[in-house]
């Protein structure tokens, strides 16, 4: 009797977990850009336009403080929902050093609570793919650029030179990126949809061949 | 009759048992409803905490983006998006960061993406809505580059005048600077309005500080401290004209600021929405033959909020009364004669 419960017990418990661990086992196709959501917002607006025409900068803390070891520029991006997020590309034109932060939120002081995701120390693709493992859910997107392919550049314009000293510059360039991509998995639900979409189209398609 | 620890009368276990057995039915469903309803408040407790949370959390000035579209000339001099129309002067072809028309035409893009996002911004925060595109020239230079102009053309008619259109001189240096552009992009809606230089500044700063995060004119913590008065006694920021002692001026733009902001903190985000609406209703600044007093600005502004604010403004020693529409009808009629 016993071993009998045990054994439809135990079947119970694989069936649950064989249909919860069942989006594993499927194919993951990628969601839409979230950062081209409705309500989707940016410090630099020109980074979630949709458009590559179009370069945001980031933004330094203080527009009269952009010293490279203070931290560098940045951009936030924050969605209007919160998402399971698992890439985000950047087209840009001159990062060379990144982090990338995700907000878990319920920080005590502010609110934030930015955690750390992704660092590149030396970019050398252009856009920049990251798959990025969040473990919890977040709509808000932190991008520190803590150094540029233009940062030798401007320092040498802006060094002065008094009497014999040199004084160095530690300004830094902002980062100018195009746009910002944020992808998470499509749901079960989504990927339906836009299978029965698809093969609706293909039908359409079909019959105006026919014709 | 027995008795002991686990019983209550004289069958003793038995009378236990049946008691299990009539309450154990009652109990489970009661256990059940506690157990759901206090997952249920707890989930409440939960979601109203993610909102305090959320209203807590740092905000950033942030934009929604401009989907609309842009139209490009072929010389990549011009470009028109829905709000504005941005134009490089011919000087700034020999520029060195613009002699390529791809470099013109992705920083005519870019900029125009973002001030349409400032437009939008504007729009939601007081409400404006202007019926004619901003039109904005970038200069290389232009007079000393050290200030913008804004030029305004007016359509005369029987009701009074109306504003046509706009126009915006910058120089490439002040117009790279975003706390400068969003200031100046900032008169070019409110200039429509005539409203007192002070009150402009006010809201132009606030922009400024607030979207562009410039604190060239940082905000007073008190208005009472920091007041100055003129010999009549009167706020400094009344009488206010263009030029004057820099020192001053500094002190009316972060004045200016700190009133509009401190109504904007007493009355909250939807106010000056409403008082534009209100002025926008009843057209009677397009009669104006100048800029309006600030007891006919404080006309709307008590509308708005609600509440008689002459005695706010008295307390600040500007020079203001409690004025009727009929006032203002009245007044307007003998200026225009």
């Amino acid at each position: 009797m016993f071993y009998r419960i045990a054994t439809y017990f135990s079947l119970l418990c694989c069936s649950i977990i064989l249909i919860g661990c069942s989006t594993i086992f499927s194919a993951q196709e990628w969601s839409d850009n979230y950062a081209l959501m409705e309500g989707a917002r940016a410090t630099s607006p020109q980074m979630i336009d949709g458009k590559l025409e179009t370069v945001g900068e980031t933004i330094f803390a203080s527009n009269n403080n952009r010293r490279l070891v203070r931290g560098g520029s940045e951009v936030v991006v924050t969605l209007p929902e919160k998402k399971r997020i698992h890439k985000i590309v950047l087209h840009a034109d001159n990062l060379k050093h990144i982090i990338v932060y995700a907000d878990k939120g319920g920080g005590i002081l502010d609110g934030s609570d930015w955690q750390f995701i992704k660092e590149i120390q030396s970019v050398k693709t252009n856009p920049i793919e990251m798959k990025v493992l969040i473990p919890f859910s977040t709509d808000r997107i932190r991008v520190r650029v803590m150094k540029t392919t233009e940062d030798a550049q401007l320092a040498r314009e802006k060094n002065r030179r008094v009497g014999g000293i040199i004084f160095v510059s530690t300004t830094g360039a902002a980062g100018k990126i195009r746009e910002i991509e944020i992808y998470g998995y499509k749901t079960v639900e989504q990927a339906k949809t836009d299978k029965v979409a698809e093969t609706r189209e293909n039908e359409l398609d079909e019959l105006l061949d026919f014709e | 009759m027995k008795t002991n620890r686990r019983t209550l009368d004289f069958n003793s276990v038995k009378t236990f048992l049946f008691l299990r057995y009539i309450a154990t039915p009652f109990l489970i469903p009661v256990v059940c409803c506690l157990f759901f309803s206090s997952c249920a408040a707890l989930q409440e407790a939960q979601q109203k905490r993610e909102m305090r949370m959320a209203e807590k959390r740092e905000k950033f000035v942030d934009y929604a983006a401009s989907k609309g579209e842009t139209e490009i000339d072929k010389e990549k001099i011009k470009a028109e998006g829905e709000h504005y129309i941005l134009t490089f002067d011919d000087m700034m072809k020999s520029h060195e960061d613009f002699g390529e028309p791809e470099k013109r035409d992705e920083y005519l893009r870019s900029s125009l993406s973002y001030m349409e996002s400032l437009y939008k911004e504007l729009h939601d925060r007081f409400g404006f809505a202007p019926d004619y595109k901003i039109d904005v020239t970038i200069y290389k230079n232009y007079k000393g580059n050290v200030r913008a102009d804004t030029e305004k053309q007016y359509l005369h008619s029987n009701e009074g005048k109306t504003l046509k259109n706009v126009k915006m001189h910058f120089p490439y240096s002040m117009y790279q600077d975003p706390g400068v552009r969003a200031h100046e992009l900032t008169h070019a809606f409110t200039s429509p309005y005539f409203l007192p230089l002070w009150f402009d500044e006010g809201i132009a700063v606030m922009v400024q500080s607030e979207f562009a995060k410039q604190r060239h004119h940082p905000k007073f913590d008190s208005l009472q401290k920091n007041l100055k008065r003129n010999l009549d006694g009167v706020n400094s920021l009344e009488g206010w004209e263009a030029g004057g002692n820099p020192q001053l001026t500094h002190w009316r733009y972060s004045y200016a600021y700190t009133v509009v902001a401190e109504l904007k903190k007493r009355y909250g985000g939807e106010f000056f929405i409403e008082v534009f609406r209100l002025m926008e209703a009843d057209q009677l600044h397009n009669k104006l033959p100048s800029r309006m007093s600030t007891s006919f600005l404080i006309y709307y502004l008590n509308q708005a909020a609600g509440t008689d604010l002459v005695p706010f403004f008295q307390s600040l020693y500007f020079n203001v009364r409690r004025i009727t529409k009929a006032e203002i009808l009245v007044h307007i009629s003998q200026d225009n004669k």
